[in-house]
């Protein structure tokens, strides 16, 4: 057991089981959205799930899942394949950036930057949880009942947590 | 720098700002709700820092902040100070986790890895933050920016060259 890795690895179990019950939508549901949101599920799931292969990427570490396009939905069998793929790829980048901090360089047309790896590493988490809440409120208002897809339910999933 | 200090030191900044956007709304927009989300603004940032000094204490750890009760509202400032306490002592617990893997017994005969409890802290300050966002969101108000960008760049942790 190791902290560092269960943030990663609750990440992944929160983003499969979101991917699941959403594999089961309709087109129009896929579709949906709400005013404060990201877009509609689909554009969320995609735009979720490319992000955090990309921060493998951006910290320097190997990403080993399919492609993930920013701009169209690649089916929910890629996005599971790059869930996997890229929490292995966060989980050894987190390992690294505790044993020694490190810096990554950021070029966007002119301008660069110097990162610090760790903030890119909380920033995969909350970026996932973040939007995560929002198809969940979409889910919601499109009447679905959401499964338990915090911490107590991973605990629960996995042996973590322990009921009586 | 340590990832673990900066994870949990995010997670009070984005609770801190929120706080510091809400704290100029009005007392009907503090009880503004969406469809889907918790509850209202007020109900639901008191869910979010009321819960966190009893994560630090179910894994042993020491909460020095004020009590957080739902009423009467305990007001912004109390808010802010818990959320300060509360990151501290989620610190000292993440670390403590990070020597040595520890299990608890709740009360009720439930066993729970420590670890848990400490991803859940981040997991649910999160999932709520984006619930107000989106609510702020309907009534017309930006919402803060709360994301790993915006707190590195405000902490100095991108410097651009």
């Amino acid at each position: 057991m190791s902290l560092i890795e269960d943030l990663y690895r609750q990440n992944e179990w929160a983003n499969l089981e979101v991917l699941e019950l959403c594999r089961g939508l309709t087109e129009e549901q896929l579709g949906a959205t709400l005013e404060g949101t990201y877009g509609s599920i689909a554009a969320t799931l995609t735009h979720m799930i490319a992000a955090e292969a990309g921060y493998v990427v951006r910290l320097g570490g190997t990403y080993t899942g399919p492609r993930v396009p920013y701009d169209s939905f690649p089916g929910f069998d890629v996005l599971e394949a790059a869930t996997r793929a890229a929490t292995a790829g966060l989980i050894e980048r987190a390992h690294a950036a505790l044993a020694e901090s490190y810096t990554v360089r950021e070029t966007e047309g002119n301008a660069s930057a110097d990162v610090d790896a760790e903030l890119m590493l909380g920033q995969a988490l909350i970026h996932g949880a973040d939007h995560r809440s929002q198809v969940c409120t979409i889910l919601t208002t499109l009447g679905f009942e959401i499964p338990e897809i915090d911490a107590w339910g991973w605990g629960l999933a996995t042996g973590r947590f322990r009921e009586l | 720098m340590s990832l673990i200090d900066d994870l949990y030191r995010q997670n009070e900044w984005a609770t801190l700002r929120l706080l510091e956007t809400c704290r100029t709304l009005t007392p009907e927009q503090l009880e503004a709700s969406a469809e889907g989300t918790y509850g209202s603004i007020r109900r639901t940032l008191l869910h979010i820092v009321g819960g966190e000094p009893s994560y630090i204490t179910r894994i042993g750890g020491r909460y020095e902040g004020p009590a957080i009760r739902y009423e009467p509202f305990p007001g912004f400032d109390a808010l802010a100070e818990a959320t300060r306490h509360a990151a501290d002592g989620f610190i000292d617990r993440a670390q403590a986790a990070l020597d040595q893997s520890w299990t608890f017994t709740t009360p009720e005969g439930e066993t729970i890895d420590a670890e848990v409890v400490l991803v859940q802290a981040l997991n649910h300050a999160a999932e709520h933050r984006a619930q107000i966002c989106t609510i702020l969101t309907t009534l017309g108000l930006e919402p803060p920016a709360l994301d790993g960008w915006t707190w590195a760049v405000e902490t100095g942790r991108v410097r651009m060259r």
